[in-house]
């Protein structure tokens, strides 16, 4: 293998995607906005290739404004869920930290 | 934009790796490369509605991640340190064999790239694309592609030499 | 108050089953939230009343994560969380502390931990609210020089199950307090 290849080989090694870090999703979901618009019925609109989008489709087109609804609380529910999360997160970090801080000064390795 | 939030969820989980990893190669900072990386997929979210294809949204998130890294690049003057900042990272988390990790080391080369080189650098060895898809997706002549990797490529050989060597006798 | 007696009853603390009165409204004084978060850097806070909670309860799943959180909060009545970061040390003073302290003085208050420090830069209290013998609420005040965290739940709560939750998922405090301003708001 000479130098270049060499060094295409370690930069192909040395950049493989990185993880996000942990919780990512979640926090993304928290800021997503609150309403979405309607879909248009005029548009022949991409799906993703994931795993019950044809069964989601198939329940537009039986549901008129059913279906919107649905879509609008699911919307909100999900946002609610990364909430919720967050909201149990922080708090736990913030229990742990003080408990932490307790037994620190119990233990006299305090001021 | 997606009626579908679990639908948008697992786009998000299916491509957040892509699109964390450009920012953080760009910046050189995980916080911001985080705040970058969330903003890519709000403006997905909204734009949700102009994706025609699978290919056309992993393009899509490859070239805007590129652009919002490098937008975020101008504009946090502390950023233009990435380099020593990621030293001084590295410095602090040695792996326990007392050396530093590939990765960390193939980044901290790609830092001391200008903004426009790391760029065609990560879309090259990181999403693995030839140099035409690489000028098609940031939409730059293919002549300055071309460029920009042979450049980069030149710095980085003439920092890497001895450290590269390192990986290469311990494999 | 600094014994071993406290920390026992912090952390092995299981409680009655009974929630109560429902305690929807956070106690923080609000005019006191809108000086902290101007003079932060960075703030998050987040309200979820027992009417959000029961909404967001709908929408767990039935992965480990889930099935934990669904658990906590079937038991909750309201979850409020204020975390404050600040450039320089100075920003909230003594008096403030004390304003947020006031909400929890009533009688069915008891002060269950106090911490001060000595240089003033770091105070913790936890305070809970016990009801004919029945927990029904735990406030947590957590002071640094620049930072401020405050957590009010309202309910039965096991603090035991809920600081799995830190471990569980994975993110360190720091992490946390990264998430964009106003999330939750």
């Amino acid at each position: 293998m000479d130098e270049h290849e060499d060094l295409e080989h370690w930069l192909r090694e040395g950049l493989r995607p990185r993880q996000t870090p942990a919780g990512f999703s979640a926090r993304l979901m928290a800021r997503l906005p609150e309403t979405s618009p309607v879909p248009s019925s005029q548009t022949k609109r991409w799906v993703p290739a994931i795993r019950w989008a044809t069964a989601v489709l198939l329940l537009g087109v039986a549901g008129g404004s059913y279906w919107q609804h649905q879509q609008q609380e699911r919307v909100a529910g999900e946002r609610a869920r990364a909430q919720l999360f967050l909201a149990l997160r922080m708090s736990a970090a913030t229990l742990n930290d003080v408990q932490h801080k307790v037994l620190r000064s119990t233990t006299g390795d305090s001021e | 934009m997606p009626g579908m939030t679990g639908e948008f969820r697992e786009i998000v989980e299916a491509h957040q790796s892509l699109v964390f990893s450009i920012a953080y190669r760009v910046l050189g900072d995980r916080g911001t490369a985080e705040e970058v990386a969330q903003d890519v997929f709000l403006e997905l979210y909204r734009a949700f509605d102009d994706i025609a294809s699978d290919e056309h949204l992993v393009a899509w998130l490859r070239r805007v991640a590129v652009h919002r890294a490098t937008d975020a690049l101008r504009r946090r003057p502390r950023i233009l340190h990435g380099a020593a900042e990621f030293e001084d990272w590295m410095a602090k988390a040695p792996n326990e064999e007392g050396s530093v990790p590939l990765a960390s080391e193939i980044e901290r080369l790609l830092l001391e790239l200008p903004p426009a080189q790391r760029a065609v650098v990560l879309l090259r060895y990181q999403e693995d694309l030839p140099p035409g898809e690489i000028a098609e997706t940031l939409r730059m002549p293919l002549a300055t592609v071309k460029s920009h990797l042979q450049r980069a490529l030149k710095a980085m050989r003439a920092r890497a030499e001895d450290t590269l060597r390192e990986y290469t006798r311990h494999g | 108050m600094r014994n071993l007696s406290i920390t026992a009853t912090f952390a092995a603390c299981l409680f009655a089953l009974s929630v109560g009165a429902q305690n929807g409204t956070p106690p923080f004084p609000a005019t006191l939230e809108k000086e902290l978060a101007a003079r932060a850097s960075n703030y998050t806070e987040v309200s979820m009343d027992k009417k959000m909670l029961n909404f967001a309860g709908k929408f767990l799943s039935k992965g480990d994560d889930d099935v934990e959180a669904k658990q906590i909060i079937e038991k909750l009545d309201g979850v409020y969380v204020r975390e404050y970061d600040f450039e320089q040390p100075g920003q909230y003073t003594a008096a403030d502390l004390e304003r947020i302290r006031s909400q929890f003085q009533g009688s069915e208050w008891s002060s269950m931990v106090r911490e001060r420090s000595k240089s003033g830069q770091a105070d913790t209290d936890v305070y809970m609210k016990i009801v004919d013998g029945k927990m029904q609420g735990m406030f947590v005040l957590d002071a640094e020089s620049k930072e401020l965290d405050l957590v009010y739940i309202a309910g039965t709560l096991d603090p035991a199950e809920l600081s799995k939750l830190d471990g569980n998922f994975g993110i360190p405090k720091g992490v946390a307090k990264h998430v964009a301003k106003g999330a939750g708001k």
